[in-house]
Order: C-alpha cells, then sequence, then structure tokens
C-alpha cells in the first residue's frame, strides 16, 4: 500500500510508547502498531487525531507516494 | 461491561452447560435401558452379520476415547504455556508485538483443537445413539464423559486465553459465555481490529459459498447416480441460497442506508 508514515520517528521524539499513543488518540496499540508497520491505513479521523497531537499537519506524517 | 452483567451472563451459560450434560446422559440412559434388551436380542439372531459394526464402533469410541484425551492434555498444557508467556512479558513495543503474534497463534490452534475434537466427540455420541444394540454401554458413557469433561476443560481454557488477550489489548473485554461473540467483538474492537475482523469474515464468508457450491453439485451427481436420499442435497442447496441472499441483502442495505428521518 503506497501510504508511508512518520509515525515512529514523532513518538520516538516525543518519547512515548505504543500503548500510551493508542491511549492519546482512543485506539489499541495494536492499531498504532498496524500504522507504523504500513499494514494498515488509518481513517481520516484518526489520522487527524495524530497530526494534532503532534501539533503538525497531517501530511508531515502521513505521505502518499504511488512508485517507491 | 457491569460486573453484575457479565454474573448473570456466566450463570445463563453454566445453566446451559447442565441442561446438555444432562439431558445428554438420559438420553444415552433411556436409549440403552430401552435398547439392550432388544440389541441383545438382535445379536443372538444375527451374530456374524452384526460383528462387524460392532467392531467399527469399538474402533470409533476408541478413537474418540484416544482423541479426547490427547485433546485435552494438548489444551492443558497451550493454556499454560500461553499464562507463562505473558506473565513473563517483555514491554517493549516489538518484545508485545512478537508476544502478541505468539499469543494469537497459540489461541487459535487451541480453538481448533477444541471445535474438532468437540465435532468428534458429538458425532461419535450421535452413532453409539444410533447403533445403540452394537456400542458397548460401558464406552458410550466413557466417550459422553470425556465430552463433557472436554467442553468443561476446553471453555475454561478459552476463557483463560480470551482473559490473556484482554490484557493485551486492555480496549477489548471478551468472554467465552458471550452468547453474541460476534456482536461483542464489533462493539469493542477500534478501526483496525474490526477492519481485520470484517476482512477475516467475508473470506470466510466467500470460502464458505465456493465450497458449499462445489459440495452441493458434486452431491447433487453422486445423489442422480447412486440413487441415495436427496435430503443432503437439498439442505446444501438451501444453505448456498440462504448464504447469497442474506448476503445481497446486506450489502443492498449497507450501500443505500436508509436516511434517518428529519435530516
Amino acid at each position: 500500500m503506497p501510504l508511508y508514515n512518520r509515525l515512529k520517528e514523532y513518538r520516538a521524539r516525543v518519547g512515548i510508547n505504543q500503548s500510551e499513543m493508542g491511549r492519546l488518540v482512543g485506539v489499541s496499540r495494536q492499531t498504532i502498531s498496524q500504522i507504523e508497520r504500513g499494514d494498515y491505513s488509518p481513517s481520516v479521523v484518526l489520522a487527524l487525531k495524530i497530526a494534532r497531537y503532534f501539533d503538525v499537519p497531517v501530511e508531515d506524517i502521513f505521505y502518499y507516494e504511488e512508485n517507491i | 461491561m457491569s460486573r453484575k452483567e457479565n454474573g448473570r451472563k456466566l450463570i445463563l451459560f453454566i445453566v446451559s452447560l447442565v441442561v446438555i450434560v444432562i439431558v445428554s446422559v438420559l438420553l444415552g440412559l433411556f436409549v440403552n435401558a430401552n435398547c439392550y434388551s432388544i440389541g441383545n436380542f438382535i445379536l443372538d439372531l444375527e451374530k456374524n452379520a452384526e460383528s462387524n459394526l460392532k467392531t467399527i464402533m469399538l474402533v470409533l469410541d476408541t478413537v474418540t476415547c484416544v482423541i479426547d484425551i490427547v485433546g485435552i492434555i494438548v489444551i492443558i498444557t497451550m493454556c499454560c504455556i500461553l499464562s507463562k508467556m505473558v506473565n513473563s512479558q517483555d514491554i517493549s513495543d516489538d518484545g508485545l508485538d512478537a508476544l502478541e503474534t505468539r499469543v494469537d497463534l497459540n489461541a487459535s490452534i487451541v480453538q481448533i483443537i477444541f471445535l474438532s475434537e468437540l465435532a468428534i466427540s458429538i458425532f461419535c455420541t450421535c452413532c453409539n445413539i444410533l447403533n445403540v444394540e452394537y456400542t458397548y454401554v460401558i464406552f458410550y458413557f466413557l466417550v459422553l464423559f470425556l465430552t463433557m469433561v472436554e467442553m468443561i476443560v476446553g471453555c475454561v481454557a478459552c476463557q483463560k486465553i480470551m482473559k490473556l488477550q484482554n490484557k493485551l489489548s486492555p480496549n477489548v473485554d471478551l468472554r467465552v459465555y458471550d452468547f453474541k461473540i460476534m456482536s461483542v467483538q464489533e462493539q469493542q474492537f477500534d478501526e483496525a481490529q474490526r477492519d481485520a475482523l470484517y476482512k477475516a469474515t467475508y473470506s470466510t464468508f466467500k470460502l464458505c459459498c465456493n465450497v458449499f457450491s462445489i459440495l452441493f453439485v458434486i452431491f447433487l451427481l453422486v445423489t442422480v447416480v447412486f440413487d441415495i436420499p436427496i435430503f443432503t442435497v437439498a439442505l446444501l442447496g438451501a444453505m448456498v441460497v440462504f448464504m447469497n441472499v442474506v448476503f445481497l441483502i446486506k450489502n443492498y442495505r449497507a450501500q443505500h442506508p436508509k436516511k434517518k428521518k428529519g435530516v
């Protein structure tokens, strides 16, 4: 799936683990883990919630590239 | 979910289990008591002709008992291993991912073993009831007893595994005695978990539809060629039609949801 993300990087910057991240945006640790691995594309609402938490535009965390 | 509600569900589950046990034992006692003399009478009349069926029943009962005992031992062992795994967990994110994969895999294996041996035991019990005059009474009750033990051990093991899974996914609180377990899953899961659930459900539906359609055609041909009762074919055909009709209706409703009044 050509949706990539820098969630792990952003999370590491703030210094929180997947469980805390999940709790902050209202999902499970497994969902955060799947997003980071690229196994799951989050809904728009969840992507916006994550971006809002880090206080950055959503494109900074999630980006779409067709040919990588 | 409140403690009181869980307690109520547990009581309902135990009552259902006890009713099944009592009905099975009574059925066994009744059938054996009524047919034992008839069975002996038939055995006296046709000793040679029945010796084969008697042997087949003996083999079936023995194999079922062995499978049941092995299954119970495997389930208990796997449950203990899983418990140890979760309690000695690595708290890093990668460690949790690996642990979760192993727990889910083992949990699926335990559930498959439980369901399979339960199906074998129920099949064997049905054969025992149908061929009661050829079944050794001690084996009838041994199979029945092992089925009950297996049901109790399986339910307890599944509940223990669900608790471990709930520990790893705190947003989920599933219990084996939830009668509508799939609806509860749907309500409690978050978006990624629900996505996985829907994908798994749809692929299961696709597979079932294909398998049942093929079985329907095969059974139809066999029925025509060998002139055997058509009940199985009719049942399979009805299942295929029912599954597809329900899917078409649900699919239409999902694509064209009813607008709420006043919006």
